[in-house]
């Protein structure tokens, strides 16, 4: 059919190079997809609050050593 | 391939979903020009329908773990571009209802735009433009993204009944329209 002929003649090609711009997108999309964690810096503040912790339990003496544990104390 | 036969749309999507990139970007070169014709024709929008291209394989690409191996690819991808089409129509016609955007008006989608184009262009965008929406689509899909009758159905969510009733009346209109361009039909 004649009509088929003319309607496809007057298709164009796509006015530009898509490929490289999927490409990019895609990449970007990777990109937006990765999760980074990031963990705060471990400050001597932080290095003197878990030495804290973890030595609780062992300095005071047991009927306290839960409570002080628990940080109710 | 080596012997120079092509490979299926579902092979090049198994070596996809494998790791071969590539096979991606076989997939992507394959569908581009006749996906574009096709989006071009429902939006009036060149440019736009290079847009949507890029982000229907963009789509593909994001859920391509949901795609189902049991059913052809092609009704899958063309559909994810028809949902965007309608998308953005949707969204020309909201905005056109705004009152700051009567400039946007001037873009609502189905209008040719003889501008900068040659006269057949704006000939055939004028005579699909002139079709019911459906007809368009119909013929647009056939015509310019050569799908085929049950791909058509699959994508519309139409019967193969009604696509081919579409198709009947569509290309009918579409040939009186465009009759003086066809010496055939003199």
């Amino acid at each position: 059919m004649r009509t088929l002929g003319i309607v496809r003649k007057a298709a164009r090609s796509p006015r530009r190079e898509l490929l490289p711009e999927l490409r990019a997108r895609v990449a970007q999309s990777r990109a937006d997809d990765r999760v980074r964690l990031e963990l705060p810096a471990f400050t001597w503040q932080w290095r003197i609050a878990t030495a804290a912790a973890a030595g609780v339990p062992f300095v005071v003496p047991e009927p306290l050593r839960f409570l002080a544990a628990s940080g109710l104390l | 391939m080596s012997d120079g036969s092509e490979p299926t749309d579902e092979a090049l999507f198994a070596s996809w979903m494998a790791g071969d990139e590539r096979a991606f970007e076989r997939l992507f070169a394959r569908w581009q020009t006749p996906l574009a014709r096709h989006l071009e024709r429902m939006l009036d929008d060149a440019a736009a329908a290079d847009d949507l291209v890029v982000e229907t394989f963009l789509r593909l690409h994001r859920h391509r773990a949901r795609v189902r191996r049991d059913v052809p690819l092609k009704p899958f991808v063309w559909t994810i571009a028809r949902n965007l089409a309608r998308n953005r129509i949707r969204g020309q016609r909201l905005w056109g209802w705004l009152p700051l955007a009567s400039v946007e008006q001037e873009r609502v989608p189905f209008r040719p735009a003889p501008v900068a184009r040659g006269e057949l262009q704006a000939r055939v965008a004028a005579a699909f433009a002139a079709l019911p929406a459906a007809q368009r689509e119909a013929c647009s899909l056939r015509v310019l993204g050569e799908l085929s009758l049950e791909e058509i159905a699959a994508v519309t969510g139409a019967s193969v009944g009604t696509v081919k009733s579409r198709l009947f009346y569509g290309l009918r209109r579409l040939r009186e329209q465009l009759a003086d361009l066809d010496p055939a039909t003199e």
